[in-house]
């Protein structure tokens, strides 16, 4: 090693042999400057690329704002130009009740929902001069949608620059991990959008669709707030069918429903077979049928709190079946596999029927899901 | 993420239709107005009523 040194620090012919600053700079520099400023250099990398995502998301934010007012302006014809209420809305917030002392929580979150569904299709309403509830619903859609993405955006953006003020290669790092799944959400609403116009029904639909499968050559009442109920047959069972009422694009109010035929009507099930869609893993096949137990109903928990309670109080078995994808399944046109499901399912409500139940018994069948483009 | 979003191929929307009576299927690209269980008309075959019983896409929308 001693003999090869001088060969090194003296190699003859070198070209670096009688200039020692070029060998300091392309030797030596490069370390010196990865090691003071290489965190520099990497916060710059990713701060220009969360920078090309932040545009992505501002273009889908922009585009479905315009989208959001041009389906006011022309389809539901607003008597003025809709444009700075739309704008209005796309800041509005709702605030959840103190969690810190549960006690009674869902009573509050429950009026404080209501209120918030209550302002949006009253203020809607308020704006547009057709009646047809399918185009008042979508409009609703469209607007949370677009709120929706102003609110990913705008949250996006905040991040972004605060990296960029402090130039915290952390924060930016933690943004940039998230962001692919923060586009492909984003990409999703678009789509979503998309379904809404045209009142095409979407992969969270499938659990209205099968009941309203269930319901189509039976008399149908309106039973709650965007809720309708049918009676039906099967094998001397008595059969309840509810879901949301279609092809508007409503959620109804499930729980309430529930709750009110129990409580208030006497109606007294022996079972309750609830059907929805269902978030897939990674890996799992879209369309995927999945049995189980308990109160298949998704949302913020009002519904699924009020059937628990209720079927706590009076020992009634829940049965589930949920069909499942993904979160862009759900909200985007939906696909074939999943509307292929429905018959699938209708089978499995049978067997539960015939295995779970007796001749004579009641049984609620409820299909939860946004209706719109399903009917009954 | 290569992909931006306004470049993608919108999917087609199917809507499928089926006679109550007969069982005759039907397939043809979605309309406005139509929803499904709408009653969508005379089944050409044995004059029953034709139900629509899906509408879907049917090319993947996201992978
Ligand atoms: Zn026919």
């Amino acid at each position: 090693m001693l003999e090869l040194l001088p060969l090194l620090t003296w190699p003859g012919e070198n070209i670096f042999s009688d200039n020692p600053t070029l060998y300091f700079l392309l030797f030596y520099a490069p370390f010196i400057l990865f090691i003071l400023y290489g965190q520099k250099f990497q916060t710059w990398m990713v701060l220009n690329e969360i920078g090309r995502s932040l545009n992505k998301l501002k273009m889908m934010k922009d585009k479905s704002r315009k989208e959001a007012i041009d389906y006011f302006a022309n389809v539901c014809k607003t008597s003025s130009d809709p444009t700075e209420r739309i704008d209005q809305f796309l800041e509005y917030f709702t605030i959840l009740p103190v969690d810190t002392d549960p006690s009674g929580i869902m009573k509050k979150i429950e009026h404080i929902i209501t209120l918030r569904d209550d302002r949006l299709r009253s203020e809607v309403r308020k704006m547009i001069t057709i009646t047809d509830p399918v185009k008042m619903s979508a409009a609703e859609n469209i607007l949370e949608a677009t709120t929706a993405l102003n609110y990913i955006y705008k949250i996006v953006r905040h991040y972004y620059l605060l990296g960029k003020r402090t130039m915290s290669l952390y924060v930016l790092i933690q943004l940039q991990m998230v962001m692919p799944i923060i586009l492909q959400e984003a990409d999703a609403l678009m789509k979503a959008i998309d379904a809404f116009k045209l009142a095409q029904p979407i992969g969270d639909g499938i659990g209205a669709m099968v009941a309203g499968k269930l319901m189509i050559n039976c008399e149908k009442k309106i039973i709650g707030k965007d809720t309708v109920m049918s009676e039906s047959e099967f094998n001397g069972r008595s059969l309840y069918l509810i879901k949301a009422e279609g092809p508007a694009g409503n959620v109804g109010q499930i729980g309430t429903v529930v709750e009110k035929l129990i409580e208030e009507m006497g109606l007294k099930p022996n079972a309750i077979v609830m059907i929805d869609a269902a978030l897939k893993l990674e890996g799992e096949k879209t369309g995927d049928i999945a049995e189980g137990i308990g109160a298949a109903i998704g949302g913020i928990g009002v519904d699924r709190f009020k059937i628990e309670e209720v079927a706590t109080k009076h020992r009634i078995p829940l049965y589930a079946i949920v069909i499942k994808e993904s979160i862009i399944d759900a909200i985007t046109v939906m696909r074939r596999e999943i509307a292929e499901a429905t018959d699938k399912v209708i089978g499995i409500i049978k067997r539960i029927l015939d295995e779970k139940t007796s001749v004579g018994d009641k049984v609620f069948i409820i299909g939860v899901g946004n209706t719109l483009g399903i009917g009954q | 993420m290569k992909r931006s979003y306004n470049k993608e191929v919108k999917a087609p929307v199917y809507t499928i239709e089926e006679c109550t009576q007969c069982g005759l299927k039907s397939k043809r690209f979605f309309q406005d107005g139509d929803y499904v269980y709408r009653r969508s008309g005379k089944c050409g075959k044995c004059n029953g009523t034709m139900i629509i019983t899906y509408i879907y896409t049917e090319k993947p929308i996201t992978e």
